[in-house]
């Protein structure tokens, strides 16, 4: 069976890059979420078997959401999308529970090998 | 009080005792009355503690506070100075000379636990324990490293306790750039266990899981033989002296240098063209303009110009480490540690040198008993000296071990062709330059010869980077010289310029001896050659024209500049003499057919390329 996933980004582009690199390598995009919200609210209703977590979002920044889907599901996998410069951000989005990160700009082999760290 | 007011005077006096104790430490090793210095060191050491303790840096005066509890153990003779308690002393000198460093920088003590934990060990050294040193090299294009080191270590304490963390844990996070990662590990799980973990991390290029043995002393890890004799810190580069001094970031140096450089060429335009406008009062302002930019040009130059002691003084504790890891006994002997050098050029001949003195150590110097056995002092003998001449310095590496061994190097270069099949023998220029050419190592065996390329061609290649020379002497059973003869300064020489056709080339002006009119002087021929005699000289003669591939042309008129370097020279035939002018020399990429020749690139004050030609690769 496919694996699932939930991509949360505030930018179409990122959203669409993502989905296609993941999908290209057989997931099911089963959900996208614009803000740390929305991400919790489909998690919570899609259980998806990953979720790529962008780090800056509107709302609730991605850092909380990933704080609020650990909190209810201690087993999630969750990797963060981080820019460079963000290096504190990503810490502190490790230390609230994400498993792994990848580095904007995306190489589709870089972001493989984290979701492939992730799921295993 | 008032710290700020004293801490110049704790910098200096601190980094004076940090020297003295490196060098007691080196006696205490040598000697043989170790006691004889546990004295000097329990005082530098008190001395330390005592003025840590005052400017309130509470980590430094732990360290020197544990430190002189085992030596006071030695002075009254309950321990001894065993292998793991000198390094650990070592160890505490190196913590101590980084944290005062760290705090002239920014007032904040390092990490002092793994230099505690050094001596936690020695002290219960009777007691064996499970500790392991793990140490993780991260791939280097691994993105957000500190991040990554964090996992790590995440990682880790899902299977034991993590402790003793380089570089410390809680700047992890901060770090942009990172290599390598090595912490103490306290688990009950088999080694590979801990690498497969570790590795699953992600962007993990090796882990190197050591057992701490019962001593405290780390096992050496068999494997990687070079890693361990590589210095653990990559060599500083200009760290402050004593007197007072502002911090400048090495890149601003660079650009004001860089800027300099151009200002000088520009100068160079404006005159020529307020000479061809024959300008009086133009002439007079660029004159003016011109004498500033002199003045700015030697201070920018004078700002960059640091004692060789600034990168040479770890040389001592390098030859030390390297000599025990290969059980070799090494006098060494550095001279010339203040002579001033030029940044760029010490920092960039740091490695090289390192080079040579680990090759020598491994290779040259033999066995106390082979000395023993060859009528030699049991110690090995190695010395780098630094000497001023004319406007260069010479960097000397003369060790007393056995030489080259030219036979080995010789079978060698024939079978790889390197020489013609029929050679007897190779001199000491052929021999450096097979060694150069083909990374081959000076050691008999042909398995070590190809298994370990030792740099010397990284030492040439920097050398003739750098607008300098290399040159070997090496005598069986009597050891071997190097010597690499350097610019003082860097980026801007002074250098004659001589055409040929329609094309200027810049002849370094360290290596002119004379110039003469090819009509003026007495002309020979000696074995088919082409020599000019000067006094009592017979010089060979070199064609530039030839040299740079134009057709020979005898014109009436011929200039012919003498070229000297080490004690070899030579008179280049070139079209026609120009000016002395100062180049900024502009490093260039050996790219093109024949760039052997040229050590780099300048802009003439007319606007116009021209290279600079490499003496060294004439002679």
């Amino acid at each position: 069976m496919k694996h699932t996933v939930l991509i949360c980004d505030d930018a179409i582009f990122m959203r669409t890059m993502v989905g296609d690199i993941l999908t290209q390598n057989g997931f099911d995009v089963i959900g996208e979420a614009e803000t740390g919200v929305q991400a919790i609210e489909q998690y919570d209703r899609l259980k998806p078997d990953l979720v790529t977590m962008d780090i800056v979002m509107p709302d609730m920044g991605g850092i909380d959401a990933v704080r609020e889907i650990t909190k209810r599901d201690p087993a999630a996998r969750i990797l963060m999308c981080s820019a460079m410069g963000q290096q504190a951000l990503v810490v502190e989005a490790i230390q609230a529970g994400a498993r792994d990160f990848v580095v904007k700009p995306f190489q589709p082999s870089r972001v493989l090998e984290a979701v492939q760290r992730v799921m295993s | 009080m008032d710290t700020a007011r004293y801490s110049r005077l704790f910098q200096s006096e601190g980094r004076e005792l940090v020297s003295r104790l490196n060098e007691s430490l080196l006696a205490l090793e040598r000697d043989a009355d170790p006691l004889a210095h546990v004295q000097a060191l329990f005082r530098a050491m008190h001395t330390m503690k005592g003025m840590a303790a005052a400017m309130g840096y509470g980590s430094m005066a732990a360290v020197a506070h544990a430190a002189e509890e085992v030596l006071e153990r030695l002075r009254e003779g309950s321990d001894t100075p065993d292998e793991a308690l000198v390094d650990a002393l070592f160890a505490t000198a190196d913590w101590l000379e980084s944290a005062l460093e760290r705090v002239a920088d920014d007032d904040a003590e390092p990490d002092a636990s793994p230099v505690i934990a050094l001596f936690v060990r020695v002290a219960e050294s009777a007691n064996t324990n499970s500790d392991r040193r793990v140490s993780v090299r991260l791939r280097q294009d691994a993105p957000l490293a500190g991040v990554r080191a964090l996992m790590l270590l995440q990682a880790a304490r899902k299977l034991g306790s993590v402790r003793a963390v380089v570089p410390h844990e809680h700047s992890l996070g901060d770090l942009q750039e990172l290599r390598d990662l090595s912490f103490v590990f306290e688990s009950a799980c088999e080694s590979s266990t801990i690498d497969l973990a570790l590795r699953s991390v992600g962007d993990v290029e090796g882990v190197r899981v050591e057992s701490i043995s019962p001593d405290g002393v780390q096992k050496l890890d068999s494997l990687l033989p070079d890693a361990t004799l590589q210095p653990k810190t990559p060599l500083p580069g200009v760290r402050d002296a004593h007197t007072s001094m502002a911090r400048v970031e090495v890149r601003r140096l660079d650009s004001l240098m860089a800027l300099t450089g151009e200002l000088v060429i520009a100068r160079g335009h404006l005159i020529a063209r307020a000479t061809e406008l024959a300008d009086a009062s133009l002439l007079a302002s660029a004159s003016r303009l011109s004498r500033l930019v002199g003045e700015l040009q030697e201070e920018v130059l004078a700002t960059r110009m640091v004692q060789a002691g600034m990168v040479f003084d770890r040389f001592p504790r390098f030859v030390r480490d390297t000599a025990r890891k290969l059980g070799k006994n090494v006098e060494f002997v550095l001279d010339g540690r203040e002579i001033e050098l030029d940044r760029a050029l010490l920092d960039e001949i740091g490695e090289p040198l390192i080079h040579l003195l680990r090759n020598a150590v491994d290779h040259g110097l033999e066995a106390a008993d082979e000395r023993v056995r060859a009528g030699k002092p049991a110690a090995g003998r190695l010395t780098v000296a630094v000497v001023r001449e004319r406007d260069g310095v010479v960097i000397r590496v003369s060790d007393d071990g056995r030489g080259v061994n030219r036979d080995a190097v010789l079978a060698r270069a024939r079978a790889t062709g390197l020489v013609p099949a029929e050679t007897a023998e190779l001199s000491d220029d052929d021999l450096l330059r097979v060694l150069a050419a083909s990374g081959l190592s000076t050691r008999e065996s042909v398995t070590e010869l190809s298994g370990r390329g030792v740099g010397v061609d990284a030492v040439v290649t920097v050398a003739s980077r750098l607008g300098g020379t290399v040159d070997l002497k090496t005598t069986a059973g009597q050891g071997t010289i190097w010597s690499l003869r350097l610019p003082a300064t860097l980026a801007i020489v002074r250098a004659l310029l001589a055409r040929v056709g329609n094309e200027t080339y810049a002849l370094p002006a360290t290596h002119v001896r004379a110039t003469a009119d090819l009509a003026d002087i007495q002309k020979a021929t000696v074995r088919g050659r082409d020599v000019i005699v000067l006094g009592e000289d017979v010089l060979p003669v070199v064609r530039l024209r030839e040299v740079v591939g134009l057709e020979r042309q005898d014109l009436l008129h011929q200039d012919v500049v003498v070229l000297a370097a080490e004690d070899r020279r030579v008179g280049l035939l070139v079209d026609e003499l120009l000016v002395q002018e100062e180049i900024v020399v502009k490093p260039f990429d050996a790219a093109r057919e024949g760039a052997r020749l040229f050590s780099g690139a300048t802009v003439l004050p007319s606007g116009e390329p021209a290279l600079i030609v490499d003496v060294g690769s004439l002679l």
